[in-house]
């Protein structure tokens, strides 16, 4: 009886040392793997979605973003491209130009202009434009770059104000840049930036839509 | 309405005495046989970056062949500032914002030279509005227009800047937008004002509307 019992209990005794053991082990292996996780350097494609993601935040530096987005330009594209979606009520441009999902779409389009050396795509569209002044504004910069389509958005630099393109140019604008990631994004020729840092700024205004340097037009 | 010279008269007569003292206080040759008719500018679009304007787009806009002219300049200045006028003079209680015997004269200076260096920016940022009095204009629209001309003659590409920014102080954005790239840092080179915003444009009406100008 006695023997009995001293053997139960010695076997249930190497029985949790065993359980302890194996337990501390997983826990060593589950901080383990937690510490090197937590040192190991994010990927790439991490850092440029966290960029991508802050583009047009009040206080992001969104110029350092896109120089270093440009560093990397088929992934960035394509988590720029991924970005693209259509601004509803684009007629209220006075309303809705300064919602933050507004603003990043406007930021991802201008990098993806500055990366890809001021690539940028038109649309044209079945929309009528008011009588109204807003109307003519928004019609005349829309149509600014090129008479026969409107760009997704353009932006009277004197006032301030963005316009936004009818819906249907729109969704027809980030279609394009879409095929054009899938047909191109990898073998496109992404111009690498200027060595002197003024003319990255120039570049970065006019990519932007602000600045057209004379003799482009 | 006759174009003489390219400026808008509606009465002809007074139009050409007045261009033909004009050109004579400057030197040039005045032809009795100008055609007045085929000064008359046609509202055509401006192309932009792209070619094959279609009028019907763009109504407002100028030719391309205008940009850099005296007129495509005096366009950039009406669009870009119609709705501003000098401040009154300090000693004047009662007076509609376009009565030029009321104007300040240092103010008056100040929007005369505000719109040249607009002008100026628009030969190298081509980012700019344009617009002229439409066939209907009334008086006040011919002015305007004229005045622009004016500056417009007198822009030489000398004054500082390659951005422009409008505001009222104390209302409404004091910066561009960040979106605009511009005007994020630093000062503006120089700023004009204040004038009046009689307006009901984007910028907000107002007697204390300035023009910022910046470089960056």
């Amino acid at each position: 009886m006695f023997r009995k019992g001293h053997a139960r209990t010695l076997t249930s005794t190497i029985t949790r040392i065993e359980r302890v053991c194996t337990h501390g082990l997983l826990a060593v292996l589950v901080v383990t793997a937690a510490l090197q996780a937590q040192s190991r350097p994010a990927t790439l494609s991490d850092a440029i979605q966290r960029r991508v993601q802050r583009l047009g935040e009040a206080q992001n530096d969104d110029f350092a973003d896109a120089q270093e987005l440009a560093k990397t330009p088929v992934e960035s594209a394509g988590a720029l491209v991924a970005e693209l979606h259509a601004i509803a009520h684009p007629e209220r441009a006075k309303e809705i130009e300064n919602i933050p999902a507004t603003v990043h779409v406007i930021s991802c389009i201008q990098v993806l202009r500055f990366i890809t050396g001021a690539k940028d795509f038109c649309a044209t569209t079945q929309w009528k434009f008011g009588r109204s002044r807003e109307e003519d504004n928004r019609r005349y910069w829309l149509y600014f770059k090129s008479p026969k389509c409107v760009t997704f958005f353009a932006i009277w630099p004197s006032r301030g104000r963005t316009y936004f393109a009818p819906l249907d140019a729109q969704q027809e604008i980030i279609l394009q840049w879409r095929r054009w990631y899938t047909q191109e994004g990898t073998s496109y020729r992404y111009q690498p930036l200027p060595s002197a840092p003024d003319k990255i700024l120039l570049l970065w205004q006019e990519a932007a839509g602000v600045y057209s340097p004379p003799g482009a037009r | 309405m006759p174009w003489i010279n390219s400026r808008f008269y509606a009465n002809p007569l007074f139009g050409r005495g007045l261009e033909r003292a004009r050109i004579a206080s400057a030197n040039r040759v005045w032809s009795e046989e100008y055609p007045e008719l085929e000064q008359q500018p046609t509202p055509q679009p401006q192309s932009g970056k792209a070619a094959a304007p279609t009028s019907a787009a763009h109504p407002g806009r100028i030719r391309p062949a205008h940009h850099g002219t005296i007129e495509g300049k005096a366009s950039v200045g009406y669009a870009e500032t119609a709705g501003l006028t000098p401040q009154k003079s300090p000693s004047v209680k009662h007076a509609g914002p376009y009565d030029r015997s009321k104007w300040d004269r240092q103010s008056l200076d100040q929007l005369r030279e505000a719109r040249r260096n607009i002008m100026d920016i628009s030969e190298r940022n081509g980012n700019v509005r344009h617009a002229r009095p439409g066939k209907n204009a009334g008086s006040i629209e011919t002015s305007v227009w004229n005045d622009n001309l004016d500056a417009a003659e007198k822009s030489n590409g000398s004054m500082p800047g390659h951005y422009f920014f409008i505001r009222q102080a104390g209302v409404g954005p004091q910066r561009p937008p960040k979106d605009a790239r511009f005007g994020q840092k630093g000062a503006p080179v120089r700023s004009y004002g204040p004038f009046v915003n009689v307006g009901g444009g984007d910028v907000p009406k107002g007697t204390r509307t300035y023009i910022d100008i910046y470089d960056h």
